[in-house]
């Protein structure tokens, strides 16, 4: 009996690196703070645990309630098997003050439906929607680069 | 490093990494008890000379007429000059060493004044009092050979930095950490991690036999049955249950490369089942 996929593929976590370039003001009541709340409100502040952590850390429970302004990314998420997965997945950004910026995608549905409940639940992760999400971190990555 | 503050906003922003950076932090270091503390460029142009006690003079020209933060630029020329004493003339030599003009030489006369001598030349001052005539290379040629009449050079650097109109005012801030910061892009997996399962019977021999043939290690992390290291990734394969495997791939950059390996390791148990 050949082996074969009982189940496709799923991503649990996504971590994606990259730089803006510049030096960047991450206290509390700073710049990159203050940016974020302007452009991103639906995002979440996490504020740093003094010595412990050095990142300025964002939030969204969901990554469809990114505003993406633009048209041919939101167009992915209306398909109906991606946005199946993309409502249960959530983005960390992390920002250093080196400009550094870790992007981290985590699913939710392990967690909650461990195992096989995952799979019976129809959720589908394609080659297309693992492009969509990357466009979605370097869409937000350009404009906190344009900060 | 040079610090902005915007209208607005609180905090602070700072040039973009770029190849002046550096050098910008070199100069504010040296120079720091020079330079302004705070100043507001979008009243007019702001320029700064240092270096008054040292060989090289330092211009800064700070100008707040862009309209966002990504159309901040800076510019720097750097260039040496080198003045000979010829007769009635001063000779110069200006060597671009950094800048659009890179490499570049050019000459220059200038009229020495009746009680001027050597020893008591300031370079600096006397390249500031201007009336140089161009002179065309081949003729100051010559002039330029006689090492004796070599009297000493001095270095311009110059600075232009264009930032946002929306800055309230600019601040020098001193920096020694020995930091660097990486150039602007775009972001790039580093770690996808997935969960699939596999569906069908492998033997125990054939785990077995793969497991001593590649020297993969039994009873991987986490309760998996294999671990099997790859160039692309880590996949774990869990026990059986009910005829199904649950898998994990760890590390990968795409979902591509993960179902390339994971259809390989299908093909690979199948055939030995």
């Amino acid at each position: 009996m050949n082996v074969e996929y009982g189940s496709p593929l799923v991503m649990h976590m996504l971590v994606l690196h990259g730089n803006i370039g510049s030096k960047i003001d991450i206290s509390r009541n700073g710049y990159i703070v203050d940016k974020m709340a302007i452009k991103f409100p639906e995002s979440r502040y996490i504020a740093p645990i003094e010595e412990h952590n050095i990142h300025a850390i964002f939030k969204w429970e969901c990554i469809l309630k990114i505003q993406i302004a633009d048209a041919r990314l939101s167009q992915h998420a209306k398909n109906d098997d991606a946005a199946n997965f993309l409502k249960c997945t959530e983005l960390t950004v992390s920002i250093t003050r080196l400009g550094t910026c870790i992007y981290r995608i985590g699913s939710k549905i392990r967690s909650e439906s461990e195992d096989t409940d995952a799979f019976k639940n129809n959720m589908k992760y394609s080659d297309d929607t693992e492009d969509f999400i990357i466009a979605v971190c370097c869409h937000i990555h350009d404009i906190i680069a344009g900060f | 490093m040079i610090r902005q503050y915007h209208t607005g906003v609180n905090g602070w922003t700072s040039l973009k990494n770029s190849i002046h950076n550096v050098r910008i932090k070199d100069i504010v270091n040296k120079y720091f008890e020079e330079l302004p503390k705070k100043f507001d460029p979008s009243v007019a142009v702001q320029s700064f000379n240092v270096g008054s006690e040292s060989d090289e003079t330092i211009s800064f020209h700070i100008l707040g007429n862009v309209d966002s933060r990504q159309e901040e630029n800076c510019h720097r020329s750097e260039e040496l000059l080198k003045v000979w004493n010829f007769k009635g003339f001063w000779i110069w030599q200006v060597t671009c060493e950094f800048g659009e003009c890179y490499g570049e030489e050019s000459y220059y006369k200038q009229k020495k004044e009746v009680n001027e001598v050597v020893s008591n030349i300031d370079i600096k001052k006397l390249w500031d009092k201007g009336n140089l005539i161009k002179m065309h290379d081949e003729d100051a040629y010559g002039v330029l050979r006689r090492d004796v009449n070599f009297v000493g050079s001095t270095k311009k650097t110059s600075i232009v930095i264009n930032v946002s109109q929306d800055i309230r005012f600019i601040e020098f801030v001193k920096d020694s950490k020995n930091d660097n910061v990486q150039e602007n892009t775009i972001p790039r997996p580093v770690n996808i991690c997935y969960t699939g399962r596999l569906k069908g019977k492998i033997k125990q021999e054939v785990i077995d036999k793969i497991v001593r043939k590649r020297l993969l290690k039994r009873k991987g992390p986490c309760g998996s049955e294999m671990h099997i290291d790859t160039y692309m990734g880590v996949v774990q394969i869990f026990g059986n249950n009910c005829n199904f495997r649950r898998i994990t791939c760890k590390a990968f950059v795409s979902k591509k490369q993960a179902d390339c390996v994971i259809e390989y390791l299908c093909r690979t148990v199948s055939s030995r089942s």
